[in-house]
């Protein structure tokens, strides 16, 4: 068994290779016609993920009886001093990525294949998901801070392409720009520190063999690092490094890209943007943890950005009427949670809730793509209304993700009370509410979403029809993790931890244990059970009467605080911010500066020739074809040189 | 028998050259007009054996002649070589320019000849009389050959202002002589040169040097005394015009040399002021052929500028110079007859002289826009023609006489710059334009000698280019056995 | 291996041009180009032998040879010039570069060019004979020599077959070139000078100056002789505030000369720089390297920023690549060799981008016969093909990784930001502290201004709505696709294995760094 085992570790890089395969055979396959099949297409792509899901497993089979984790490099830039390798580093970690990776993934390839079936773009859709895979693995695979990079970007790239697959139509194609330039702003901030990183323990991986950057040595690296630079240094690279899962995993303020890459197909949207790409941020916090631990301010900062994102996305969520723009901020404010969780120390917490998320938002997600396919592409929710007799297995999925969203019981639940009971741990009182504020707002809107699409009456135009069983045995399959893992994982009742295996071989790291006291668990409960009575109460047609009897409907209130209102529909005014800082700011600079470059630098470099052909002009007219002017030259030369070399000379003398 | 002698061993070419002159004059008065073409072969004939005589005559060592006052060198030969050669060229372009016109051609190839006779007696001369003889004998004879095409206002007005320009060079120059006769008592170089050693510098020196130069500067045309040139060379017959700017110059510049390594070679004042002319003369002469219509006025401008460049080689004093100076002459000599003859083709063939008339020139004639373009090139100084290694020897020359003379170099490089610009223009205008291809509108005849002078510039440009290093040895060797026994 | 002569190699170009040029060669259009193509294509393979025969571990010049006279006499000889070539690592990628882009650029030259075919063929080859003389001369009299004839092909290309302001921009080019090379003369000379002063003997030869030099230059004549040969190779380079040349000839040149032009002819005053101004040099190139890096710093940001205000497209891939090859400047500035070996890849990496981008525009260009990104819209509807290259070479060109921008821009950040060259000093009274690795990072913040206007370009123009009078833009055609793939080829290969080319240069680049 374990030489059976080790095969798979020792070729764990097939994971991350085969859909890289089979992005190049149906790229290749398409465009020199070899065949024209979408069967065939879908067929190696899941089974391409398929197998990736089992090599997953059989990763994690090893993992648990594995002491030490498993890496292997091959060398990729040998030059001078630097030496740059790829390579796998296998650990609890990475297995639990590889198995949510491809999990969902494998679901959402069978969904789409409904989704995407009438598109013109099929092939292209799924090799770029291939390639989306192949990126993602790779990233999740990287052995060092250097390869994960790399594929940071990548997972960028594929992204950028997924958005704007619809490329025809000017937002999605903005979206993509958008989405791209925000993460190239974290990937620069990462590119910028892991260099000063290496800088700075240059000699310390040069003395200990082992490959640079590898995250196996990261922590005496991160503490050599911290005495060599000093702290403020040390928080200012790590605070770069952080810069790059800020933009990844849309924390404020760079968070704007994400809610725009809804325009994207909504499969994408659940895979990419709220499954697994999005939560590669939280994975590379996870990774690099040392570098940030070693600096509690870091931490701090870290903790404190996420909970802001929490806060503002959750309060923009409220008021979204875009039913996938409100899964977005909501996927937005989920990462916040995670990275606060993170950075208070609630290692396992934050992660647990990662895996957790992964399933019901990807869930949520594909009901709401399926809604919106289900209605012609409608994706306001002001035009939906009683969906659920038209589809109830997408409303009963759909509410198992708001349940398990919300924190009732559900998957969510047992995550997020472990973030509750570690930063109540690390005594964070302020974050501990924060939290619980948004918990409160994360009920709200998400049930405000489940009222107004799927009870009450259907307020649409188009017929709604039913989905094609591919996309609905995905849905239900994703329910079941959404509705079990947390509790099957949260190592109460004699169950599996994944705490203890997350953190196992991690001891050194802060690490929250969460207590056993009751209080924040029902705490929770009772807020989020409050936050869907609130949308209920406003937004259920059962209290319809009641509200209009005390006279506090949705309109009433929207109208009595209007400025906040105001506030988080426009966005909280960030992208106007930016839209008008690029607008009044940044481009003035660069037409000033292009300008400047015309017209001054090339300006003098024209004056220059003018001015010598203008001397050239003044000396012509001397030549006026007059012999008497001729001769005056001569002789007014001729005295001008006595005169300045005989002066020359009675002084030189 | 002492003066057969003499003839024998230093005046051997002059005195072909004389008698080959007198039989040209004396064919212009009897032969028919049918039969003046003969006289194209006599005074070829003439300049071959005066070639010919001069590699008889064994230069290797100096020998002195007519009382010291004319010597024979190597040095003096390869100047003479240069001056032999540029007027066969002549030769070849007058046949047919001057035959376009009408006129009796005799009387133009005896002027050629008395004027190629001058520039070689300057060469040679080795005392004031003698220099200021050769000099008024080819002055004169360039008097009467810019204005023989009597018909033309131009050539007339070019004569004219040549002549009294000229006149008032020549007499500023006497008096400089004059003055250098008052402080030393002598009229030989050699003694004027020892007698000055011994001397005490004083302002007269400096200001007889400075007259004399006048005369040399009008020939060989550097600022101050350049004025005449554009003039001159637009009004003038094209191969008067190309004399003028290569034979008449290599004559002023032997003269120059010999009298300025001879006699002044003690002071680097005068280094300076050779220095100030060279650099002043190239600016001017490049700034001013800016934004130049006519062809023809914009090599007399390239001229004075390359006369410029030559002159540094002078200031620098030192052998390397010299040695860069024959060089730089030697390619000058095809380089620029090379351009002379491309534009006499043309004018020939259309009677146009502008720039923008030689538009589309490489749609009509490739060929004989290449070899234009060619030269034009080696004028502006662009690798792989001769007038690049030239230049590069010629700076290299500068650079090797010490550190100090770097900013000579730094200007005459940006010289090069400005010079670029107006050469580009007339490579512009025969390759570039006219945007659209004009077909083969108006194909000319070329006329075969001037097509044979242009053929052998050409050559002679690229040949120089690739392989230059014999040539500058010979430049090298001439210019150490003649000349060390005078410089330091 | 007796059949490889760099001498042949170099030549062999020219020979093309005479056989084309000449009368004997038919008007025909198409044998022309078939011709031409066939010749380059056999160049290429040529130079291909040269690169496989190519031994990098071994250090100094490799293919050494030496032309003299049947005697035995030097070129010229009263000068010291050698006829010599040689390459080393650095120079033989960039041979075969010049070889391959060649080839390119005329397989991309069937549309572009409508007239003259004869003088048009024959004036490429003379200018792959003038850049080929550049990389491979082993002696200071060649280098120049060819630095200089390349002028002339690269005027007629620019203004014959041109558009717009050709005249002027041709024009502009040669006067500034020249005018760098006049500076580089003088300093060859100094240098040459300085070296006869010390050890008696006037010689060119490159190794005399680089591997071996017995002594240090005095600082001031130092100084004055590197500027010398860094406004040369600044201008070619070019940096900022040298560079106003570039937009405009490549704006007008055609779209193969472009592709030249930014593929071969900047990678001369990269080369320059690490021949002369590095290996000739260090001491100074030490003393003055914040200098350098803060203009390569400001090439990196400045030319990014006017990019991103550019409406000309052609204008707008003219100004990344100023602002790319500021990444090469700062690889020489780093004077380490992860920064040196960056550089140079750098320089291949943007020869084969800016051609693709400048192919790209070209291929635009002669569809809709407008350059103006306002004007174009939507173009991916039809030409799905051109889109997808385009995307993968602009991708390239903002350094994503495993296409060939990323390894070469990494290298040269990691270069700079770990270089001990200076380590760090205020100025403005103690106000700003200025260290090469504080100017690194603002360097690599120009990745985000290459993101912006890279991707903002091709959002503008193939995504979106399409307007109505680019219904017809048809997609590649089999020409344009050779070229492209050939390009992706390039850029995916050594994207994704860069130690393939990195481990051509590095041991030259370790042993004359090791030597420094």
């Amino acid at each position: 068994m374990d030489q059976f085992l080790e095969f798979f570790i020792e070729n764990a890089g097939i994971i991350a290779a085969l859909p890289l395969w089979t992005f190049l055979i149906i790229i290749f396959g398409q465009n020199l016609g070899v065949y024209d099949n979408k069967k065939i297409t879908v067929w190696l792509t899941c089974a391409s993920t398929f197998i990736g899901f089992l090599w997953a497993l059989f990763i994690f089979l090893w993992t648990l009886g594995a002491e030490e984790p498993f890496t292997k490099n091959i060398a990729w830039i040998n030059a001078g001093n630097i030496q740059l390798s790829f390579g796998w580093l296998l650990d609890n970690l990475a297995a639990v990525m590889l198995l949510v990776v491809t999990s969902v993934s494998l679901l959402i390839q069978i969904y789409s294949h409904g989704y995407m079936n009438k598109d013109e773009g099929y092939h292209r859709f799924f090799s770029y998901l291939n390639l989306f895979n192949f990126s993602m693995l790779g990233l999740v695979l990287s052995s060092n801070l250097f390869q994960i990079y790399i594929f940071w970007e990548l997972v960028g790239l594929s992204s950028y392409l997924l958005i704007g697959f619809w490329y025809r139509r000017p937002s999605a194609a903005h979206a993509a720009t958008k989405a791209f330039i925000i993460n190239r702003i974290g990937d620069c901030g990462l590119l910028i520190g892991i260099i000063s990183f290496l800088f700075f323990s240059l000699n310390w991986w040069a003395a200990s063999g082992d490959v640079y950057l590898s995250f196996t040595s990261l922590q005496p690296a991160a503490e050599y690092v911290l005495t060599s630079a000093g702290p403020i240094v040390y928080f200012l690279i790590a605070t770069a490094i952080f810069l790059g899962p800020m933009a990844k995993s849309a924390q404020f303020p760079l968070h704007t890209w994400l809610p725009d890459a809804m325009e994207g197909p909504t499969p994408i949207s659940a895979l990419i943007h709220a499954a697994t790409m999005v939560a590669a941020g939280v994975f590379l916090i996870a990774r690099a943890y040392p570098v940030f631990e070693a600096s509690s301010c870091v931490m701090t900062t870290i903790a404190w950005i996420g909970g802001i994102t929490a806060f503002i996305t959750a309060t923009i969520a409220l008021t979204q009427y875009d039913l996938k723009k409100t899964l977005a901020y909501s996927t937005c404010s989920q990462l916040g949670f995670m990275v606060m969780a993170m950075g208070a120390g609630a290692f396992a917490a934050g992660l647990f809730h990662l895996v957790t998320h992964a399933y019901f938002k990807a869930m949520l997600f594909l009901c709401s793509g399926t809604v919106i396919h289900g209605l012609n592409d409608q994706q306001d929710m002001r035009f939906m209304g009683g969906l659920r007799k038209h589809m109830p297995v997408v409303a009963y999925t759909y509410l198992i993700g708001c349940l398990a969203i919300s924190g009732i019981l559900l998957s969510g639940f047992w995550s997020k009370e472990e973030i509750f009971s570690g930063l109540y741990a690390g005594n964070n009182v302020s974050l501990l509410s924060l939290g619980l504020i948004v918990a409160f707002m994360t009920a709200f809107y998400m049930f405000r979403t489940y009222f107004l699409t799927f009870e009450g009456q259907y307020k649409g135009h188009t017929h709604p029809h039913n989905s094609p069983k591919v996309m609905t045995v995905p849905l239900i399959l994703l329910a079941i993790p959404s509705a079990l893992l947390g509790i099957m994982l949260s190592g109460k009742f004699f169950l599996p931890s994944f705490d203890k295996y997350i953190i196992a071989g991690k001891e050194s790291f802060i690490h929250l244990e969460h207590n056993e006291n009751l209080l924040l668990p029902v705490i929770s409960i009772l807020i989020a059970l409050s936050g869907v009575l609130t949308a209920a109460f406003f937004f259920w047609d059962g209290f319809k009467e009641k509200r209009e009897s005390v006279k506090i409907t949705a309109d009433n209130v929207i109208k009595s605080a209007k400025p906040i209102y105001a506030l988080t529909t426009n966005l909280w005014y960030i992208d106007k911010f930016y839209y008008a800082f690029i607008d009044k700011v940044f481009l003035p600079i660069c037409n000033f500066i292009s300008r400047f470059d015309k017209y001054i630098i090339d300006g003098l470099v024209n004056l220059t020739a003018t001015k010598i052909r203008f001397e050239g002009w003044v000396l012509r007219q001397f030549q006026t074809g007059q012999i008497q002017t001729y001769l005056a030259i001569m002789f007014a030369g001729l005295i001008g040189l006595v005169l300045i070399f005989v002066l020359l000379q009675l002084l030189l003398i | 028998m002492e003066l057969l002698n003499d003839i024998k061993n230093v005046f051997l070419p002059e005195f072909i050259i004389t008698l080959f002159a007198l039989l040209a004059l004396i064919l212009s008065f009897s032969l028919k007009k049918e039969h003046q073409n003969l006289i194209f072969f006599t005074s070829v004939a003439g300049v071959i054996f005066a070639l010919y005589s001069l590699m008889l005559m064994g230069v290797s060592i100096e020998q002195q002649g007519f009382y010291e006052s004319f010597v024979s060198n190597n040095f003096t030969a390869a100047f003479r070589v240069i001056i032999l050669i540029g007027t066969g060229f002549t030769l070849f372009l007058s046949k047919d320019y001057i035959a376009s016109f009408g006129k009796s051609i005799g009387e133009f190839y005896f002027l050629l000849l008395t004027a190629t006779l001058g520039g070689m007696i300057l060469c040679g001369a080795n005392d004031l009389v003698a220099v200021f003889i050769g000099l008024e004998t080819l002055s004169i004879s360039s008097f009467a050959l810019c204005g023989y095409t009597k018909s033309d206002i131009l050539s007339n007005e070019a004569a004219l202002k040549y002549l009294i320009f000229g006149a008032v060079a020549s007499a500023i120059m006497l008096y400089g002589f004059s003055f250098l006769y008052g402080i030393t008592g002598e009229t030989n170089f050699t003694f004027i040169a020892s007698f000055i050693q011994n001397y005490n510098f004083n302002s007269l020196l400096m200001i007889a040097f400075l007259m004399i130069l006048a005369g040399f500067g009008f020939k060989i045309s550097a600022v101050p005394f350049q004025a005449w040139t554009p003039d001159v060379y637009q009004g003038a017959p094209i191969p008067v015009a190309a004399y003028l700017s290569v034979v008449s110059k290599t004559a002023g510049f032997a003269a120059l040399i010999r009298f300025v390594d001879i006699i002044f070679v003690e002071s680097t004042l005068f280094a300076i002021t050779l220095g100030v002319i060279a650099v002043i003369t190239m600016t001017v002469g490049n700034l001013m052929a800016l934004d130049q219509q006519n062809i023809r006025r914009l090599l007399a401008y390239s001229s004075i500028a390359h006369a410029g460049y030559i002159l540094l080689g002078l200031a620098i004093m030192t052998n390397d110079g010299i040695t860069a100076i024959i060089f730089y002459l030697i390619t000058y000599l095809f380089m620029n007859f090379g351009v002379w003859a491309g534009i006499e083709l043309f004018a020939l063939a259309t009677g146009k002289d502008n720039i923008d008339d030689l538009n589309g020139l490489a749609y009509k004639h490739r060929y004989f826009a290449f070899g234009l373009v060619i030269c034009i090139l080696s004028l502006a100084g662009i690798p792989i023609t001769a007038g690049f290694f030239s230049k590069f020897y010629l700076f290299k020359a500068v650079i090797s006489a010490g550190y100090e003379y770097t900013p000579l170099l730094v200007i005459a490089l940006i010289n090069t710059v400005v010079a670029i610009f107006y050469y580009m223009r007339v490579i512009k205008a025969i390759y570039v334009m006219p945007d659209e291809e004009v077909r083969s509108a108006d194909i000319f005849r070329i006329s075969f000698p001037v097509r044979l002078v242009m053929l052998i510039s050409v050559v002679g440009a690229l040949i120089l280019g690739i392989f230059a290093s014999p040539f500058i040895e010979k430049a090298k060797t001439v210019n150490i056995s003649g000349i060390e026994t005078i410089l330091p | 291996m007796s059949f490889l002569s760099l001498t042949l190699l170099i030549f062999l170009p020219l020979a093309g041009a005479l056989i084309i040029y000449g009368p004997w060669f038919p008007q025909n259009e198409v044998k022309i180009r078939r011709f031409a193509k066939g010749f380059a294509g056999f160049i290429f393979v040529y130079s291909l032998l040269f690169l496989a025969f190519f031994n990098p571990t071994e250090k100094g010049f490799q293919f050494t040879e030496t032309l003299t006279f049947p005697d035995g006499s030097p070129w010229i000889e009263p000068l010291g010039v050698n006829f010599s070539l040689a390459v080393d690592g650095i120079s033989i990628i960039l041979v075969v570069l010049t070889t391959f882009l060649v080839l390119l650029g005329l397989i991309a030259s069937k549309f572009s060019i409508t007239k003259r075919h004869k003088f048009y063929y024959s004036m490429i080859f003379v200018l792959q004979t003038a850049i080929l003389g550049v990389f491979t001369a082993k002696d200071l009299f060649l280098f120049i020599l060819f630095w200089e004839i390349e002028l002339i092909p690269m005027y007629f290309l620019i203004s014959v077959w041109g558009t717009g302001k050709k005249e002027y921009s041709a024009m502009k080019f040669v006067l500034y070139t020249f005018t760098g090379s006049i500076f580089m003369l003088a300093s060859i000379l100094a240098v040459v000078y300085y070296n006869y002063i010390q050890t008696g003997i006037w010689t060119f030869d490159l190794n005399t100056y680089t591997y071996m030099k017995a002594f240090t230059y005095p600082t001031l004549f130092g100084i004055l002789t590197f500027l010398g040969f860094f406004i040369a190779f600044a201008v070619k380079l070019p940096v900022v505030p040298f560079h106003t040349w570039l937009p405009d000839a490549h704006v007008d040149a055609p779209t193969p000369v472009s592709m030249l032009l930014a593929g071969m002819l900047l990678k001369m005053g990269g080369y320059g720089m690490i021949r002369m101004n590095l290996q000739m040099m260090p001491e100074i190139l030490k003393i003055l390297s914040p200098l350098i890096v803060i203009f390569a710093v400001i090439n990196i940001i400045y030319a990014a920023l006017i990019a991103i205000a550019q409406k000309d497209l052609k204008k707008l891939v003219a100004y990344s690549s100023v602002s790319h090859m500021g990444i090469v400047l700062l690889g020489i500035g780093a004077m380490n060799i992860a920064g040196v070996s960056g550089a140079v890849f750098q320089m291949v990496a943007h020869g084969i981008i800016s051609a693709g981008l400048f192919m790209i525009v070209g291929v635009i260009y002669l569809r809709t016969h407008t350059r103006e990104i306002a004007e174009l819209g939507g173009l991916g509807q039809n030409a799905p093909k051109i889109m997808y290259f385009s995307m993968i070479i602009a991708l390239a060109s903002l350094g994503l990784p495993l296409l060939i921008g990323f390894a070469a821009e990494t290298l040269t950040f990691y270069g700079a930001f770990t270089s001990n060259v200076f380590n760090g000093f205020y100025i403005l009274n103690q106000y700003i502290p200025l260290s090469i690795r504080l100017l690194t990072a603002i360097a690599i913040i120009g990745i985000i201004f290459a993101a912006i206007y890279i991707l903002w370009m091709f959002h503008r123009v193939f995504w979106g709505n399409m307007f109505d009078k680019w219904e017809k833009f048809h997609d590649a055609s089999p020409h344009e696709m050779v070229v492209l793939i050939s390009l992706i080829f390039v850029i995916v290969v050594f994207g994704v294995y860069p130690a393939g080319l990195i481990n051509i240069f590095a041991p030259t680049i370790s042993s004359f760094m090791n030597l420094i």
